[in-house]
Formats: C-alpha cells, structure tokens, sequence
C-alpha cells in the first residue's frame, strides 16, 4: 500500500536480493534467539548467480548480526563477523520449483541446530517457507509465534487462551498438521503486539506443546 | 476502497482539501492505519532521501562491482550548457543516489531500490535550488505515492514483472507529479495530465541489466528519468493534457509487460546486457573474484 511504495529507506543496491536478504538473516536470528557461530547459507541457482554483486551474501551474514537492512553497517558485515569469530559458507543448490530468491540457512552454536528456508519475495518483503522440516507461510509483518504443538483435541484453545489471558490480541492464526503418525501439529500466531517474555515461557511449558520459536516484527519503513 | 487517481484529484478539487490531506484519508480508508503517521512518515522519508544525498557526498564509494561509482562527481563539476541549472542539478542528484545504492549505501525505494534515483532527483533539486520547504515535498511525496500505488495496482511496479517501465517509468510518473503539487498544488488538470504524460514517454522501456546487477544501464536511466519527469510537469503547466488518461497508460504499462519476454524482464538475457562489451565485462568481474579467492 501506499507507504511501500515512497520507502522505505533500506541499504542497497536491490530490496529483494540485499534488503530482503538481511530480513531473512534477521528472521533466522530471531527464531534461533542466538547468533550462531557456524552458518551455511544455500542458495537457490537463480540467486547464487548475481549474489557477489548484489551484496546478497553481506546482507545475510549482516542479518544473521541483528544488522538491520537500513543500517549501512551491512557493507562492513563480513569484517564484523570475523571479528565475532562466525563461520561461514555460501553454495549453490538448484532448487527446482522453489521461488527464484530462496535461501536455506543452517545454523548452529553450542550443538543447537536450526534450518530455516525463506524467499525474497519482492520489495523486500520475505516468507519464511520451513523451518527445520515444517513448512510454514511467515512474513514477519507481525510479531509470530511458531509453535509446533501435540495434534490432540482441545492444544488450539490452550494456547489461544494463554494469549487472550495476557490480553493479547491475535491478528491471524495459522494451524497445520504437520506429522499425522508423530501427531505433530504447526501453529502460526501473529499477534498486533510484541509479547513478552512471561507470555513465551507459560506457552512453553504447556504440556501440549513442544516448542515454541518466535519471530519478531521484521519490516520498518526507516 | 479503489478510487482512480483521477478521482482522487477530482476529490480535492470538489472539496477545496489540499489533494495530500485527501492522499492521507485514502490511506486510512484502505489500511485503518492514522493518516497522519502517513503523513510523517512521508516527510521523514524525504528527510532519509536528503540525508542519504549528504552521505553520498561525504563518502563516495564504488559500486561492489566497480563499474559506476564517479559519474555523479564528473555531473557536479560540470557547468550544464543545455538544461537549467534546477533540471540539471536534479540530474546529478539522481545520479548520486543512484550509485549510492550500487555500492551499499542507505537510500528510500521510492518506489524500489532500482529507481530510487528519480523521485529523490526531482524533490531534492526544488529544495537546494528553490529553497521549497522539506514539509510541503512530504506533501508532494505522498500525493506521487498514490501515483505510484494505482501504477501497482493496474500493472506493475517492479522489473521482473514488468520491465523498466514499471521501475524507472513509475518513478518517472510519481516524480512529475511531485513537481507539479509542490509548486502548483492547484493546479488540478496538470496534477492529472503530469504522469500521464511522463508515463506515455517510457512505454515499452526494458529491463536488461549487465550482469544483473542494479548498475549499467540503471544508473543513468534514472538520471534520464529526472530529466523526463521535468519535461512532463513543464508541458503539464502549459496546459498540455494527455489524450489518453493516466489510468488508461497505467493499465497499457501491464498489458505491454506482460508481452514483454522473459529475456527483457531482469534476468540478463537481453538488450544490453548481452553485448559484446557487457559479456566482457560480466567475464572480467567474474574472473577477478576467481583470482581473489
């Protein structure tokens, strides 16, 4: 909508393969709650082609900082990692029918792992399309809860009452069954506001639930 | 809810509310977001577009490639012999924001980072030359929004869909009509007739960078598009109208995207990007990353 189309103000040269590059990095970061310090970055054929002149792999690495993409810091984010001693790697994989501007990162710090697959979809605007081996439909305009949660009668309205207890409005809610013979289910919520950290922690120990990853609000005009 | 631009200008007209104001409600209407942080928010954006411009100069870089990076010094030092000083100097701000953006700098896509030289070009040379109030281009920037938005809207604003057209071409549009509403915020049949007119001049315009990369030939079309967005306002102001209205050239804008060929929409297939001089160049950046690895 109209302000998407006067801003926002993002480090260059490209919103989808620079500005929505360092988003992605952010949304890895923020669902980890960490900065890794061994990451590799596959890139989808079509993005592995031009990503030296984009500046797609210093946006990520950036991202993976907490860098944002209007922070000019991100052309300096190689040295920055260096210094923070971060590992990293950059290979080419042909993903198919996947959108052109995919990237999977794999990350890990102290034997923690995470995967999480995302586009570049234009603008820099992003979807997260999996995480680990879920597939998911994120855009991190809303600050989100990913939870994945027993597939059993009655784990919706548990959480969902945990989050209107803490007053919490609820914008859109996504619910998926993930694993039929694991009984694993994915749910998606996106929440007007940040929730805090009291909110994640009684989540977490409900018995429904098994893990609860959340991502913050990642677009800003300036 | 869908209101034509026309419409929209047709609004204020009838209602006697500066156009901007009739900009803002709009957005609320279609977002139930405050109008007046739309109104803010524009003018911070132009505030972001000057500050990117002083950055620029304070430090100028090349482009992660190398191949753009000193045209908007060579254009700041040359006396302009043809264009006036205002068109010129608006020239060479698009230049400068442009290659800022080629070599990592923080600029506004207005309306994507591609074409963030045009809008910033026009805005930024009615400041420093004509001393026109950062308040009153916020205005004249959201009111080039809803242009840009009804562009999106009916086409396109973006490369890969559309070709140039949708990313220069619009910027072209919003830009002309920026021009218009910060000096002549009346005059209601050239606000109209603006983007018609500069939106008319770039159908058709390709997408076809060397490499793939945000830098030859799109650096320079940006300056070009400042240049067409002035010619656009001046002929506006003359009272010259568009035989065909600005929606209508909107809504061309997609049809001829769509039958452009993939090899014309970004990828690098086509136009220039696949000349003799362009192969050697993508080659010899290629190789040099080789050798430095």
């Amino acid at each position: 909508m109209l302000l998407d189309i006067i801003g926002p103000a993002i480090v260059g040269p490209s919103s989808s393969h620079t500005a929505g590059m360092a988003r992605l990095g952010r949304a890895f970061r923020s669902l980890f709650a960490r900065t890794p310090t061994e990451v590799g970055f596959v890139l989808n054929s079509p993005l592995y082609a031009t990503f030296r002149g984009h500046g797609t792999d210093r946006a990520l690495i950036g991202g993976i900082m907490g860098i944002k993409e209007s922070d000019p810091q991100l052309r300096d984010s190689f040295r920055i990692a260096k210094e923070k001693g971060i590992y990293f790697t950059f290979e080419e994989e042909d993903m198919g029918d996947l959108h052109p501007n995919t990237v999977r990162i794999n990350g890990s710090a102290g034997g923690i792992f995470l995967s999480v697959t995302g586009a570049s979809v234009g603008g820099g605007s992003i979807k997260i399309t999996a995480i680990d081996d879920f597939d998911t439909d994120v855009t991190g305009k809303y600050p989100s809860l990913v939870i994945l949660n027993a597939d059993v009668p009655g784990a919706l309205s548990q959480i969902v009452g945990e989050i209107s207890s803490s007053d919490m409005n609820i914008s859109n809610l996504f619910l998926s069954r993930v694993d039929p013979f694991r009984r694993e289910a994915l749910c998606v919520v996106e929440l007007d506001n940040e929730p805090d950290a009291r909110l994640l922690s009684v989540i977490k120990r409900l018995k429904v639930v098994m893990k609860v990853s959340y991502l913050e609000r990642l677009d800003s005009m300036i | 809810m869908i209101m034509k631009f026309e419409d929209l200008v047709k609004a204020a007209k009838d209602s006697r509310t500066p156009l901007d104001k009739v900009v803002s409600d709009w957005y609320m209407m279609n977002t139930g977001n405050d109008p007046k942080a739309a109104e803010e928010t524009a003018k911070e954006l132009v505030r972001e577009m000057l500050g990117s411009y002083h950055s620029r100069l304070d430090r100028p870089e090349k482009s992660l490639t190398g191949w753009v990076g000193d045209n908007d010094a060579k254009a700041r030092s040359h006396v302009p012999e043809f264009l006036s000083p205002l068109v010129f100097s608006g020239v060479s701000i698009a230049l400068s924001m442009s290659e800022h953006n080629a070599s990592m700098g923080k600029i506004v896509a207005c309306p994507t980072a591609g074409a963030c030289g045009v809008v910033p070009g026009a805005l930024l040379s009615l400041h420093l030359n004509r001393s026109i109030d950062l308040d009153i281009l916020g205005n004249a920037l959201l009111v080039s929004g809803a242009v840009g938005e009804r562009i999106r809207r009916r086409a396109s604003i973006s490369g890969a869909m559309s070709g140039c057209q949708a990313e220069v071409g619009t910027a072209t549009a919003m830009a002309s009509v920026a021009i218009v509403y910060a000096t002549h915020p009346e005059d209601y049949s050239a606000l109209e007739n603006a983007p018609a007119l500069a939106l008319k001049s770039l159908l058709g315009l390709v997408c076809d960078p060397v490499g793939g990369f945000v830098e030859i030939p799109c650096v320079k079309r940006n300056a070009f598009g400042v240049s067409i967005a002035f010619t656009a306002a001046e002929l506006a102001l003359a009272g010259i109208k568009s035989a065909i209205p600005f929606e209508e050239v909107a809504d061309s804008l997609g049809r001829v995207g769509r039958r452009l060929p993939e090899e014309l929409k970004e990828t690098a297939r086509g136009g220039i990007a696949i000349t003799p001089t362009a192969k050697k160049m993508v080659a010899d950046f290629l190789g040099g990353e080789h050798n430095a690895s």
